[in-house]
């Protein structure tokens, strides 16, 4: 009850102190820039490919020629080689374009943000002091548990908010597909992100129990998150050379290893991959918070 | 249960330099404890690491007889103002204190009540509303004072409460850790020794990450040997006085030499008795007091000052 008592004062700080503000703007900007950019960039290759293809090249709104490069057996190829995994291009194909958009969008820009918004946030209180009135009423667990969620609620709702955002950009510049229904699944897509984003929570979270600076926890949290997408693909590529299959299941351990499966549409592996996640978060998070259980708050 | 607080041979170390060196109290329940000692003496060291703030090398605490501190067994009835701790600056008066309160585990209505009525106490309420980042530093040392006392904690440590307070808010706040006398522990820590004399019932001398002396501040004042008498004017044979008190000494003060309590008089005297360990304050007051009678006494004061005792004048 506390934990929740300690994340809905967290929200509140977050709305006065207009970070949840900012992070909404962000992921507004994120969304309406992203998808704005990637539509224009669609339209062009649109008519490109409808050119190369020989398909009809239709004048106005995007969206019309893809919907029909979907169906394209050399377009369907091509997207199959692109994406390597076959259960994912089967679960992707026939999707809208503006949809797949969005997705990718969100799964780009929810581990810098989430970073962004994070890591500072136990240093910081640590450092001023202000962390010693709530250590006064709850415990060192509680409060982190606490903060965790606070801030995964607010990137919930920036998430969501970005995609109703990301949808009316749909609506007014693309055609060829049912509006109406890609904004349930943008919201969809949202979620899956939020999966996302509360392993890179933990992470930067984790990260900012570390320290007393907010500044080196900035720094800790963004070279981790590079080192934590980058060191996955060579595991990938060259672990099993130096590892051994067996380990490899190291890999796993890193949130990038796992998001493939979010692109899925059947609810099993997206669950099993969500689940995944937030089990990630949560140990970055009790790695951070086994430090901080022990050390002083000065 | 007697003791609101009991540490065991505090050890902290920071490197070589131990800022708990085997730190020692009971603090007595009901009490107004003071801690008096120099800067690094320990004192904040030791408060931090009865809160849980700091975690000590060695050692063992115990609050209200249930363990060290936890916010699970202790939240709401242990508290403390701790040292050069900002509040949140994006936070409001009011609503920050009845978040606080809420975390304690009261309930809505509850923590509204406790936190009008701390803003009242603490004069604030015109600032109820206003954000931290607005507040002056006195302003919001008394916002921190009040997060102190929300729901009627059992003990409260408060590190420094008057620095920083105006004196009509200082005053205010005196009397207000007055009025909690025998009805919640308090212990502070202070550089003003006038404010513990004013306020302690007990008094603990700290030094070198340990305490040297614990005892009630009547003990530690009145056991030295001295007896104070503000007089309307000196007498100018001291010495037929002392041969008719035999064992005492007698001293004209020159203001900075003893303690006299309040003469609502412009213009006194000022006369030291000074007695061996044979003497009591009764005895001494027996002889002497009716000698100088004449004289116009207009207070007598037994014992030194608190600054007195602690710097060994």
């Amino acid at each position: 009850m506390r934990t929740i008592r300690v994340a809905l004062f967290e929200l509140a700080a977050a709305v006065r102190t207009r970070r949840a503000i900012v992070l909404v703007a962000l992921y507004l900007a994120a969304s309406l820039l992203g998808m704005s950019g990637a539509i224009t960039a669609l339209g062009k290759m649109e008519d490109r490919l409808a050119e190369i293809l020989q398909v009809e090249k239709v004048e106005g709104k995007s969206g019309v020629v893809s919907a029909a490069l979907w169906k394209s057996k050399p377009f369907q190829h091509l997207v199959r080689s692109a994406v390597g995994d076959s259960l994912i291009y089967d679960d992707i194909v026939g999707k809208h374009p503006a949809e797949l958009i969005y997705a990718w969008i969100v799964f780009l820009a929810v581990p810098l943000l989430t970073v962004l918004v994070a890591t500072r946030r136990v240093a910081e209180e640590v450092k001023s002091g202000a962390a010693k009135y709530m250590l006064l009423r709850v415990t060192r667990l509680e409060w982190t548990l606490g903060k965790y969620l606070g801030i995964a609620l607010m990137m919930l709702a920036g998430l969501l908010i970005g995609a109703v955002a990301a949808w009316i950009v749909a609506a007014f510049r693309l055609s060829g597909a049912d509006i109406p229904a890609l904004l349930p699944a943008m919201i969809v897509w949202s979620f899956k992100a939020w999966f996302l984003s509360l392993a890179w929570l933990g992470l930067a979270l984790g990260v900012s129990h570390l320290f007393k600076s907010g500044a080196k926890a900035d720094a800790v949290a963004i070279l981790l998150m590079i080192a934590f997408s980058v060191v996955p693909a060579i595991l990938k590529g060259f672990g099993s050379a130096w590892l051994g299959g067996k380990l490899l299941v190291l890999v796993r351990l890193f949130p990038s290893s796992v998001d493939d499966a979010l692109w899925r549409s059947s609810f099993m592996p997206v669950a099993a991959s969500a689940m995944w996640l937030l089990m990630l978060g949560l140990l970055y998070l009790s790695i951070g918070h086994a430090v901080f259980a022990r050390r002083d708050v000065r | 249960m007697n003791e609101a607080i009991i540490t065991r041979g505090l050890v902290k170390k920071y490197g070589r330099h131990a800022a708990l060196n085997g730190f020692t109290l009971a603090v007595p329940s009901g009490s107004i404890t003071g801690l008096v000692g120099r800067n690094g003496a320990g004192k904040t060291t030791w408060m931090m690491t009865v809160a849980g703030f700091v975690i000590p090398n060695a050692g063992e605490v115990s609050i209200l007889g249930s363990g060290p501190f936890d916010a699970g067994r202790h939240g709401g009835r242990f508290t403390i103002l701790p040292q050069d701790s900002d509040l949140p600056n994006e936070g409001r008066v009011r609503s920050l204190l009845v978040g606080y309160a809420r975390l304690q585990g009261m309930t809505r209505k509850d923590a509204a009540k406790s936190a009008d009525e701390l803003i009242e106490v603490m004069n604030l309420a015109d600032k109820a509303n206003a954000s931290i980042r607005s507040l002056s530093h006195g302003m919001r040392k008394r916002v921190m004072v009040a997060q102190a006392f929300l729901g009627h904690p059992e003990v409260v440590m408060l590190d420094e409460p008057l620095s920083g307070l105006d004196p009509v808010e200082a005053e205010r706040l005196r009397s207000f850790l007055l009025s909690l006398r025998g009805k919640t522990t308090l212990v502070i820590s202070s550089h003003q020794l006038d404010d513990i004399e004013k306020l302690c019932t007990h008094v603990a001398f700290v030094a070198d990450g340990k305490v040297e002396r614990m005892e009630t501040l009547r003990a530690i004042t009145s056991d030295t040997g001295r007896i104070v008498y503000a007089l309307k004017e000196l007498p100018s044979d001291l010495a037929a006085l002392e041969a008719e008190c035999p064992g005492v000494r007698l001293v004209v003060g020159d203001g900075e030499h003893g303690r006299v309590e309040r003469v609502d008089r412009v213009g006194y005297g000022v006369l030291v008795a000074e007695f061996g360990e044979g003497m009591t304050v009764e005895a001494v007051n027996a002889a002497l007091l009716p000698r100088l009678v004449p004289f116009g006494v207009l207070a007598v004061t037994p014992g030194r000052s608190l600054e007195e005792a602690y710097l060994g004048k």
